[in-house]
C-alpha cells in the first residue's frame, strides 16, 4: 500500500509538470519576458539616437509630456464616463425590464445586447460613417430637427470628439451591462418586492432598498469589467479619431502605438507601457481581492 | 398567483389614491424608454444592412430608404478584391490560437486547482495578476522578439502571442470552475486505480462542458475581432486578417461606403446569428462566468 502511494505520487509529479508546462512556457515567453523587457528597454535611449543607457530620462520626458497627461486623463475620464453611462444606464434598463414591463422582454433584451458581438473595428467603421461631417446619418438627423451641426463633424471637433466616443462606447456596451444586472435582479426573491408593495413603498424606494442591495455582487463584476475594458481601450479611439483632433481623444493605447511606430520613439513608448503594466497589475490584484471576498 | 389574490385587497387603497393618468404613465414609460433605446440600437444595424446593397448615390442621398435595385454585386465585389484571403487568414489564426489556448488552459487550470504541488499558488497568482494586461503594454518588446524570431507576417507570429494573451483569462475562469468540482468523483476514480490523465479526460472534462464552452466562445470572439497585434505583426499582404483588411479597404475605397459596409455586414451577420441562437452562452462567456 505504502509503495503504491509513493509510486502514484511520482507519476503525479510528472503529470503536474506536463499539465502546467505548455501554458507556463508560452505565458512566460510572450507575456512575462516582454513585460520585463519593456522595463529594461525604457531605461535606454532610442535606437536611432545611439541607444545608450539613460536611466530614468524617458520617465522624466513622460512627466513633462503634455500629450502623455492628456492620454492619462482621457483614460481616467473614460473609466468614469463608462461607469456612469454603461453600468448606470445598464442597471436602470435592467430594473425597467425586471419590474416595469410584462411583455416583450426577450426581444428587447436580445436587441439591446446585440452590439456587443460586433467587432470593435467594425463598430468604429460604422460610426465613423454615421458621424461623417457631410453625408453622415447623424448630421442628416440633426439638420432635419432644425439644429446646427458643427462643420468639422462631431469627431472633428476637439470638444465633441471625446463625448462622441463615449457615446459610441455606451451604444456598444450598455446591453452587456444590462444583461448581467438583469440576471442578478431576477435572482432577488419576489416576495421581497411583494412586501415592499404592501408597505406602500415607491418604485424608487423599492429600487434603492431592495434591488440595489440585492445586486451588489453583479455591480462589482460590471464595474470591474468596465474599468479593465475602458483602460484597455484602443480600437474604438484608433478607428474613430486616431487620437485626434489635436490629441484631444488620445488614450495611452493609441499614444503608445503612435510614439512607437509614427514618432519612432519605441523606447519612450516602452516607458509608457510600463506605466500601463503597473496599472493593469493593480487591476489584477483588485480582481484577486474581489474574487476572494466572493468566495 | 393565489398569494396575489390575498394581497390585492390590502394594496387596493394605496393604488386608488393615485390618479389613473399617473398609473397609465407608470405602465407606459418603461416601454417608451426601452423601445426608444431599441430603435437607437437597431437604426445603425439596419442602416448597415440596407446600405450594403445600395448604390453609392443612394447611400448618401437616401440613407434611410430602401435600395431601388438591390446591389448584390457589392458582395461579389468584395471577393473580386481578394477579401476571401483575409477571411481565410482570420479563420486559420482564430482556430490555430483558440484550440491550443483552451487545451493548455484546461491542463494548467486543472493542475493548479485540483493537484498539490510546490509553487502552484505563486503560479496562479502570477497568472491572475496579468489578466488585465492589454497588448499595447508589451507591444514593443513583443514586436522586437517576434521580429528576431523571423515570425513577422507569418501565422505563427500572430498565433503564439494570441495563445499567450488568452491564457490568463481562460485559466482564471476554468480554475474557479475546477475548484468547485466535487472531490468525491475524483476520489472514487482514484480508488478504482484511474491515472490522473484518465480522471481528467474521462471524468472531469465531460462534466466541464459549460465552463469550457464559455471560454471557447469568449476567446473565439476575442481573437476573431483582434486588431492591434495583427496590424503590427502582420502589416503585409501575406497573412492579413479581416480586421486589418477592412481598415485597409477603408483607406483604399474611402468613398465606396456600400463596399466597405458589405464587408462589415458579411463579418458581423454570422456572429449576430450565432448570438441569437446561443444567447445564454454568449452572455455568460462575456461576463467571465464559467458555471
Amino acid at each position: 500500500m505504502g509503495m503504491a502511494t509513493i509510486k502514484r505520487r511520482q507519476n503525479g509529479t510528472a503529470f503536474d509538470l506536463v499539465m502546467v508546462a505548455p501554458a507556463l512556457l508560452l505565458f512566460g515567453l510572450f507575456i512575462v519576458w516582454p513585460a520585463i523587457e519593456a522595463l529594461h528597454t525604457s531605461l535606454y535611449d532610442e535606437p536611432n539616437r545611439g541607444g545608450g543607457f539613460i536611466g530614468l530620462a524617458n520617465y522624466r520626458d513622460m512627466i513633462a509630456d503634455p500629450v502623455f497627461w492628456i492620454a492619462m486623463k482621457n483614460n481616467v475620464l473614460f473609466i468614469l464616463c463608462n461607469l456612469v453611462f454603461q453600468v448606470g444606464i445598464g442597471t436602470i434598463f435592467a430594473a425597467l425590464i425586471d419590474q416595469g414591463i410584462r411583455r416583450g422582454s426577450t426581444v428587447i433584451r436580445t436587441i439591446i445586447f446585440a452590439p456587443l458581438v460586433i467587432a470593435p473595428v467594425a463598430i468604429g467603421v460604422i460610426w465613423s460613417m454615421l458621424l461623417e461631417p457631410n453625408f453622415g446619418l447623424v448630421r442628416q438627423g440633426i439638420n432635419a430637427a432644425g439644429l446646427p451641426y458643427p462643420s468639422q463633424g462631431l469627431l472633428g471637433n476637439p470638444d465633441l470628439a471625446f463625448p462622441s466616443i463615449v457615446a459610441v462606447g455606451a451604444w456598444n456596451y450598455i446591453g452587456f451591462m444590462m444583461t448581467i444586472m438583469l440576471a442578478a435582479m431576477q435572482g432577488i426573491p419576489r416576495d421581497l418586492y411583494e412586501a415592499a408593495r404592501i408597505d406602500g413603498s415607491s418604485a424608487f424606494q423599492t429600487f434603492w432598498h431592495i434591488t440595489l442591495p440585492g445586486v451588489r455582487g453583479a455591480l462589482i463584476l460590471c464595474s470591474l469589467i468596465v474599468i479593465v475594458g475602458s483602460f484597455k481601450t484602443f480600437e474604438l479611439v484608433y478607428v474613430l479619431t486616431r487620437g485626434g483632433p489635436g490629441n484631444s481623444t488620445q488614450v495611452l493605447g493609441t499614444y503608445i502605438v503612435e510614439a512607437a511606430f509614427q514618432l519612432f520613439r519605441p523606447n519612450y513608448a516602452a516607458g509608457m507601457s510600463v506605466v500601463v503594466l503597473i496599472v493593469a497589475i493593480l487591476f489584477g490584484s483588485l480582481q484577486v481581492m474581489t474574487s476572494r471576498r466572493a468566495a | 398567483m393565489t398569494d396575489g389574490a390575498i394581497v390585492r385587497p390590502l394594496e387596493a387603497p394605496a393604488r386608488a389614491r393615485r390618479h389613473p393618468m399617473i398609473r397609465f404613465l407608470k405602465r407606459i414609460i418603461p416601454y417608451v424608454v426601452l423601445l426608444a433605446y431599441c430603435a437607437l440600437v437597431l437604426v445603425p444595424i439596419v442602416w448597415v444592412m440596407s446600405a450594403s446593397i445600395k448604390t453609392r448615390r443612394e447611400v448618401f442621398l437616401e440613407p434611410l430608404g430602401l435600395p431601388e435595385v438591390p446591389q448584390w454585386g457589392n458582395y461579389a465585389n468584395i471577393f473580386e478584391s481578394g477579401f476571401q484571403t483575409y477571411i481565410w487568414n482570420s479563420v486559420v489564426v482564430t482556430v490555430g490560437s483558440v484550440v491550443p489556448m483552451v487545451i493548455f488552459s484546461i491542463m494548467a487550470a486543472y493542475a493548479l486547482a485540483r493537484r498539490v504541488f510546490l509553487g502552484r499558488k505563486v503560479i496562479y497568482l502570477l497568472i491572475v495578476l496579468t489578466y488585465a494586461i492589454p497588448v499595447h503594454s508589451i507591444l514593443i518588446p513583443l514586436y522586437r522578439m517576434v521580429d528576431d524570431m523571423g515570425l513577422l507576417d507569418t501565422y505563427l507570429g500572430l498565433i503564439l502571442p494570441h495563445i499567450a494573451l488568452g491564457i490568463p483569462f481562460s485559466v482564471v475562469i476554468l480554475y474557479s470552475f475546477f475548484l468547485d468540482f466535487p472531490a468525491e468523483l475524483e476520489e472514487a476514480a482514484r480508488i478504482d486505480g484511474c491515472s490522473p490523465w484518465r480522471i481528467l479526460f474521462a471524468i472531469v472534462l465531460p462534466l466541464s462542458a459549460p465552463a469550457v464552452l464559455s471560454v471557447v466562445i469568449f476567446q473565439t470572439v476575442s481573437v476573431w475581432n483582434e486588431f492591434l497585434w495583427a496590424s503590427i505583426a502582420a502589416s503585409g499582404e501575406d497573412v492579413r486578417v479581416w480586421t486589418t483588411g477592412i481598415m485597409q479597404f477603408q483607406g483604399q475605397y474611402s468613398s465606396d461606403w456600400p463596399k466597405i459596409l458589405a464587408v462589415v455586414n458579411l463579418m458581423t451577420l454570422p456572429l449576430l446569428a450565432i448570438y441569437i441562437l446561443a444567447q445564454r452562452h454568449f452572455v455568460r462567456a462575456f461576463a467571465g462566468i464559467g458555471k
